[in-house]
This record gives structure tokens, C-alpha cells and sequence, in this order.
């Protein structure tokens, strides 16, 4: 139910964005549009190669290492594991979401699985070392690593309670 | 002072972030290709992976779970193609520049409160987030503004979630996750404001 009210959602907020994009009369519309289709062009097999691949390596996960390391029962040892995983997994958000999808279908638990996307999120190697040193300077993005570091542990206990 | 600069006719009005842009990019802006070397890498992870579940268990497992997948796929696509669609629009509809005119000299919860809303609605990735997080800063925004906001886009970008995230993990755990997620950049905010008062983690050189 949730789910069918955020997809209206997000159509009636496209659709409005396309009509005030059309009622400007610039090509504003059709430039977006053109936009869009180049960006799925992009998006889309990145999708299916993250979706079907991540499918088949939970497949061949060893299900009883995944879920003794990162599981339920993994608790706190297994929040810290994730979340260490999180910050250094390489790459952009295919790959993470890929490992996070085939770890979950593999036995890991559910806060451990939030640690690890709040992690990498946060502090995903790549982005900080290509996009945000360069920008932002060292003395920003070691203060903003720096008050971050709880958030993943926190999120994840958070969710231990949440999520049961 | 800043803020009348952009209010000035000609050149000037928009010139704010460019100016930041090319002066503070990467020094190897990356072009984006179709077939990158990540996208190779998890094609081939991928049919490796292909090929051990059918060395392992057969053609028919392999069919059922690209089924499965398939399915997935599917459901997710109307849904991906909207958020493509919308923050197409939004980025040509609500230029950087007018975002970045918003934030001269907001601090405190009010500052707090637009930055998030700024960070989940931002379409498109680090190239504009942190560039825009420096036009802020030279806008006269607070340290704990500029936390907000890239946290916030960090943490609760709605293009992500509905492009990438949903599209990989239950739904479900999506949304706890936003919902525990929602108070961080707020935290982060006044944790900033608290530990770095009166430090100068931004400069404003800007080459």
C-alpha cells in the first residue's frame, strides 16, 4: 500500500515537473527529456548487470560464513564488520547495493545490512577521494569523516531494535 | 556582498558556481562512458557467477533465478524511469544558481531544515553536490548548514534511493532506513557547530 502511494507519489511529481518544464515553451521539456533518455541509457544496464549479478553470487555465498559474520546473531561484532566493509567497498553505488542485496539474500541480518549502505553512503572510498578532497580540502572532509564515524554503529543498533 | 553580486544583470547572475566549478573540480574530471571498466568488471563478476551456478546447479536453477531477477527488474523500471525523468526536469528547471542564492547567511535550525530538504531533492551526483556545498559556504552559510546539507544528500538523496537503492533492497528495509536515517543530518549539523565553533574548515581561496 505504502509502496503503490509513493509510486503515484513520484509519477504526479514527474508529471507536474513535465508540465511546468513544457509550460515554459524553451525546450526546457524536450531537452530534459533528452536527458533522461541518455541517463537511462546509462542507468539501465548497470541496473540489470547489479540485479542479476547480485542474484547469482548470493547464490554461491557460503551462506553459514555470511551468516555467522554478518547475521542477526552477529550483533555488534557484526555491525562493526559491516560497517568497516561499507567504507572501504570500491566503486559506486551498483557495487554496493549488489553486495549489500547478495549479503542480505545470503543470511546477513538486517541492522548489519544498514550499516554497511550507511557506511558506505558516508564514507564510500571513491567518492571521497575524487570528488570530495579536491573540493572540499582536506580540513572539511576530515571534520565531516570525522563526526560521521558513529553514524553507521548507530544507525545499525537503531535498526537492531527497529527491525525485528 | 555575495548576494548582490548575483543580483547584478549580465554575466554575473549564475557565474557563482562555475566560477567554483572550474577553479575546484578534480584534476581528472572523469567523462562517463557507456562501458566503463567498473560496468566490465561487474559484467564479468556477473557471468563468472553465471557460469558456477550452472557448472553447480544446472540450466534450470539458472532459469529461476533470472526469472526471479527478471520480475524484479521489471517492477522497478517504471519506477526508475520516473525518477530519471523528474530530476532531468528539476536540474534544467531549478538551476544551481537558484539554489545556491537560497543560502546566503542561513545558519540554525531554520538553515538546517532548508539544507536537508535541498540535499534530498538535488538531482545529479558529487559533481554538483560539493561544488554547491562551497557556493553555500561563500554564501555566508553556517559550518553546520554545509554538514546538513551534504549529509543530508549523502544519506537521504531521494534520486539514489528511488534509482539505486530500491532497486536492490527491500523496500521495507529502505524505508527504516530512510526513517532512522532523517535525524543524522540535523545531529551532524549541530555536532559541527559545537566541536568546530569558530574554526575555518572551509577556505575561501578558491584555486
Amino acid at each position: 500500500m505504502a509502496l503503490v502511494l509513493f509510486t503515484v507519489f513520484l509519477w504526479t511529481a514527474t508529471v507536474a515537473m513535465g508540465v511546468l518544464a513544457y509550460r515554459k515553451n524553451d525546450g526546457t521539456f524536450s531537452a530534459g527529456f533528452r536527458d533522461a533518455a541518455r541517463e537511462s541509457l546509462h542507468i539501465a544496464p548497470r541496473i540489470c548487470v547489479g540485479i542479476f549479478g547480485s542474484g547469482f553470487i548470493a547464490e554461491l555465498l557460503p551462506r553459514e560464513t555470511v551468516s555467522s559474520l554478518l547475521g542477526s546473531g552477529s550483533a555488534s561484532l557484526g555491525i562493526l564488520i559491516a560497517s568497516a566493509v561499507g567504507a572501504i567497498v570500491p566503486g559506486g553505488p551498483v557495487v554496493a547495493f549488489a553486495i549489500g542485496a547478495a549479503a542480505l539474500k545470503s543470511g546477513a541480518g538486517v541492522p548489519q545490512l544498514m550499516a554497511f549502505i550507511v557506511s558506505w553512503m558516508l564514507f564510500s572510498f571513491y567518492r571521497t577521494l575524487i570528488w570530495e578532497l579536491p573540493v572540499m580540502r582536506a580540513r572539511f572532509t576530515g571534520a565531516r569523516i570525522l563526526l560521521s564515524a558513529p553514524v553507521p554503529i548507530i544507525i545499525g543498533h537503531l535498526a537492531w531494535f527497529a527491525v525485528r | 556582498m555575495k548576494q548582490e553580486e548575483t543580483d547584478n544583470s549580465g554575466p554575473s547572475v549564475g557565474q557563482l558556481i562555475p566560477d567554483i566549478g572550474s577553479a575546484r573540480t578534480p584534476q581528472h574530471p572523469k567523462k562517463r562512458r557507456l562501458f566503463d571498466a567498473g560496468f566490465l568488471t561487474v559484467s564479468a563478476i556477473m557471468f563468472i557467477a553465471v557460469g558456477v551456478v550452472y557448472y553447480r546447479r544446472g540450466a534450470q536453477h539458472v532459469l529461476d533465478i533470472l526469472a526471479k531477477d527478471s520480475a524484479l527488474a521489471l517492477d522497478i523500471a517504471p519506477k526508475v524511469l520516473a525518477a530519471v525523468l523528474l530530476a532531468a526536469w528539476l536540474r534544467r528547471l531549478l538551476p544551481k544558481e537558484v539554489i545556491a542564492r537560497h543560502f546566503g547567511h542561513q545558519s540554525g535550525i531554520g538553515g538546517m531544515s532548508l539544507a536537508v530538504f535541498a540535499g534530498v531533492i538535488l538531482p545529479g551526483g558529487p559533481m554538483t553536490a560539493f561544488p554547491l556545498a562551497i557556493a553555500f559556504s561563500q554564501g555566508g552559510a553556517a559550518l553546520s548548514v554545509i554538514i546538513a546539507f551534504l549529509t543530508s544528500w549523502l544519506l537521504l538523496s531521494a534520486n539514489r534511493t528511488i534509482v539505486w537503492e530500491m532497486a536492490f533492497i527491500d523496500n521495507q528495509i529502505v524505508g527504516w532506513r530512510l526513517l532512522l536515517c532523517l535525524p543524522i543530518p540535523f545531529l551532524l549539523g549541530f555536532a559541527a557547530q559545537y566541536f568546530y565553533r569558530g574554526t575555518k574548515l572551509i577556505s575561501d581561496r578558491t584555486t
